[in-house]
């Protein structure tokens, strides 16, 4: 049973010109639960608008996005807040931390939300930040790190509520090379240890290689979606 | 979500941008510092006009004959009185009932040259009925009028409250008619302590003396002789004790003939019942006249109110204003800060949330700014009593002003309570926008533009 289910989903946006656009058109994809997933395509062919309709921050304009064969996009804001909250993290580009708080204080948003009491939640942010290897920033501010150091911070975030899925819009886009790697191999690790689905999407080819399976998109179509060997080898399904 | 954690969302979203939410927060404490000087001046203003005609006992109600004599000569009698206190037993509203009488008798005083503590304030002094008198009810007493007597003849020695000695009474004692003193003096006392009606008598026998206040000077007095041949002026006294003034009178003046009751004087246990028992005194047949008391009353009442009504529409326009203000400042934070917002949402805030912590924001400008007015209100407030009394005091002769505003409880605390109330209700009205605003705001356009 595929724990993410996308049946026919379009996203059409309206542009300013009034033309209609098709961020994602009937896109049908399945992925298993513990899958890690590269998403790739050029700007703007759709994949932050996919990402978006899995992690239900988006409504499809059609079609439906099941997860845990729970139909999110009937879901109230509600059901579909908790469900970011339980389910889902989420890890951006740009981090999008809050620079004046420490990275204790970042990491602990979600749990704000998740009405765990104080020093649960200070215990649970600790673990979490241990977890990505920032276990003596705890109570530095975010705008004294470094940029590899605030991605982690956001992934530590992104993990605090153990979610089954992390979804990452490129991570490493902001990264070099070395502090990129390091990253990737954060998710994997992640992936590895806790079994979370991890879809992640990227520019660059060799960190798209490092995942299990590749789907390629263009103009909001699914063009390739393939396994990928160990080794780094492309095999057409 | 539980709500302090909303609140330290809020708080969070306040403490990025101190000096915005201060400059946003000046606009309530403007307004509520404005209001809680304005309103605080008008009680003070109301408390101190009735300060000065305090005791003017609004709570009593004439009851006269309906319709008024001559065309019903009908007296008031008992069983009017009688009907009168059902009403007290009906309602509960009414303190007693009081039967007004005439008061024939017109002591002749001595008036001793001392200063003396506890006066009777005297309202006015009428010295034209005795000059204009000339059969002297009692030829063989001599007296004369209390002139205003030029304080350089008078020696004042200390106060004295012990009893003149015969010797003193010859000497020291000055006997006079002071007609209208007498009985004003004694209707105060009356009107005040109706209960110590005893000592009402034992002063109108002379057993007792009296303290009066004549132009600004202080007489001690006592009554020397009783002239009956007048009488204009009347006395409520408790019905109860009517059978004992009747006789008190018919023992000190043979010749005197009781007059059937001008009227009645009804207490009301509160002003707000007067309306009330009018009605059913009316009912029953009688006429309710308002006393002079009750038009002062409602005069000083009015102008409180119209100036109220002037400070509240005052504060209204600051209200406004801070409120627009309040509305563009959220507004344009909310703007800046959409990222966070978008954030938030992605980590499962639902829309709910958003709200409330952007209301959240909304009530701690309120909060601060009505802190700020608070403090800045009792500045003021302190700043002015000092600056203006000297002021007043040097221009005018007001010497008695303490303050011009009242600090008295519970007015003072209504007052601002109700301020600093009305600054965080405003701001938060100035709030809902801009919140449902943000609660509306797509997470994934939000997140894409940061
Ligand atoms: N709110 C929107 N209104 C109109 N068009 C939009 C909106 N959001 C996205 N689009 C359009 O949808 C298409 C897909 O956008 P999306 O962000 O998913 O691309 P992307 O693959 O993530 O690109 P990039 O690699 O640059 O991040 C783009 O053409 C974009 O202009
Ligand atoms: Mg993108």
């Amino acid at each position: 049973m595929a724990i993410i289910s996308l049946k026919n989903v379009s996203k059409i946006y309206r542009t300013a010109a009034g033309e209609q656009l098709a961020a994602l058109d009937n896109v049908n994809l399945e992925i298993e639960e513990g899958e890690f997933v590269a998403v790739v395509g050029e700007s703007g062919s759709g994949k932050t608008t996919l990402l978006n309709m899995i992690g239900g921050l988006d409504q499809p304009t059609e079609g439906s996005v099941l997860v845990d064969s729970h139909d999110i996009t009937s879901a109230g804001d509600r059901e579909l807040s908790l469900f970011r909250n339980r389910s889902i993290g989420f890890i951006f580009q740009s981090f999008h931390l809050q620079p004046l708080q420490t990275a204790l204080a970042n990491v602990m948003v979600p749990l704000l939300f998740a009405d765990a009491s104080w020093p649960e939640a200070r215990k649970k942010s600790e673990t979490s930040l241990g977890l990505v290897g920032l276990a003596d920033k705890v109570n530095q501010r975010a705008n004294q790190l470094s940029a590899g150091q605030c991605q982690r911070v956001a992934i530590a975030r992104a993990i605090i509520n153990s979610p089954r899925i992390l979804l990452a819009d490129e991570p490493t886009g902001n990264l070099d090379v070395h502090t990129g790697t390091d990253i990737i191999n954060l998710l994997k690790q992640i992936n590895m240890e806790q079994k979370t689905t991890v879809l992640l999407v990227t520019h660059e080819r060799d960190v798209a290689s490092q995942a299990q399976r590749m789907i390629t998109i263009k103009e909001g179509l699914i063009i390739s979606d393939a396994a990928i060997k160990a080794e780094g080898d492309e095999n057409k399904q | 979500m539980k709500t302090s954690n909303r609140l330290m969302l809020a708080c969070e979203g306040v403490m990025t941008k101190k000096v915005r939410t201060f400059m946003l927060g000046i606009g309530v404490s403007v307004g509520t510092a404005a209001l809680i000087f304005l309103v605080s001046l008008i009680f003070g203003a109301k408390a101190y006009v009735d300060e000065k005609v305090g005791g003017i006992r609004e709570n009593l109600l004439n009851v006269g004959i309906k319709p008024p004599p001559p065309h019903n000569p009908q007296p008031l009698d008992d069983s009017a009185y009688r009907q009168l206190l059902q009403i007290k037993g009906e309602t509960g509203e009414v303190v007693d009932v009081y039967r007004e009488l005439p008061i024939a008798p017109r002591p002749y005083i001595k008036v001793k040259n001392q200063p003396a503590n506890n006066w009777l304030k005297v309202v006015s002094v009428d010295e034209g009925l005795y000059q204009n008198n000339p059969d002297n009810p009692i030829p063989d007493f001599k007296y004369r009028h209390v002139e205003p007597v030029d304080e350089s003849e008078i020696t004042f020695p200390e106060a004295d409250e012990t009893e003149a000695t015969e010797e003193e009474k010859d000497t020291n004692f000055i006997p006079v008619i002071v007609p209208n003193v007498f009985v004003e003096a004694l209707t105060s006392f009356a009107g005040d302590e109706r209960k110590s009606l005893k000592q009402f008598f034992d002063i109108l026998q002379g057993q007792e003396p009296f303290y009066v206040l004549v132009q600004g000077k202080g007489y001690r007095c006592k009554v020397v002789a009783v002239d009956n041949t007048v009488s204009s002026w009347s006395i409520a006294v408790p019905f109860r004790y009517g059978e004992e003034w009747n006789r008190h009178q018919g023992e000190q003046f043979p010749d005197y003939k009781w007059p059937n009751y001008d009227r009645f004087v009804v207490e009301a246990t509160d002003i707000k019942h007067l309306d009330d028992i009018k009605e059913k005194i009316a009912a029953a047949g009688y006429q309710p006249q308002p006393t002079e008391a009750q038009e002062i009353g409602i005069a000083v009442s009015r102008g409180a109110m119209y100036l109220f009504l002037l400070a509240v529409t005052f504060c209204l326009v600051i209200a406004l204003v801070s409120a627009i203000g309040i509305f563009n400042g959220l507004s344009i934070s909310i703007m800046e800060q959409a990222p966070r917002i978008g954030i938030l949402r992605s980590v499962g805030a639902t829309r709910t949330d958003i709200s409330s912590i952007y209301l959240f924001e909304a009530a701690i400008i309120g909060i601060v700014g009505g802190i700020i007015g608070l403090v800045a209100a009792h500045l003021l407030m302190w700043g002015s009593d000092i600056a203006l009394k000297d002021f007043l005091s040097d221009v005018t002769n007001i010497r008695d002003i303490q303050t011009l505003f009242v600090w008295s409880l519970p007015e003072a605390f209504y007052i601002r309570t109700g301020a600093v109330g009305l600054g965080v209700i405003t701001s938060l009205l100035a709030g809902v926008g801009p919140a449902y605003r943000a609660s509306c705001l797509n997470p994934a356009v939000v997140l894409r533009e940061g």
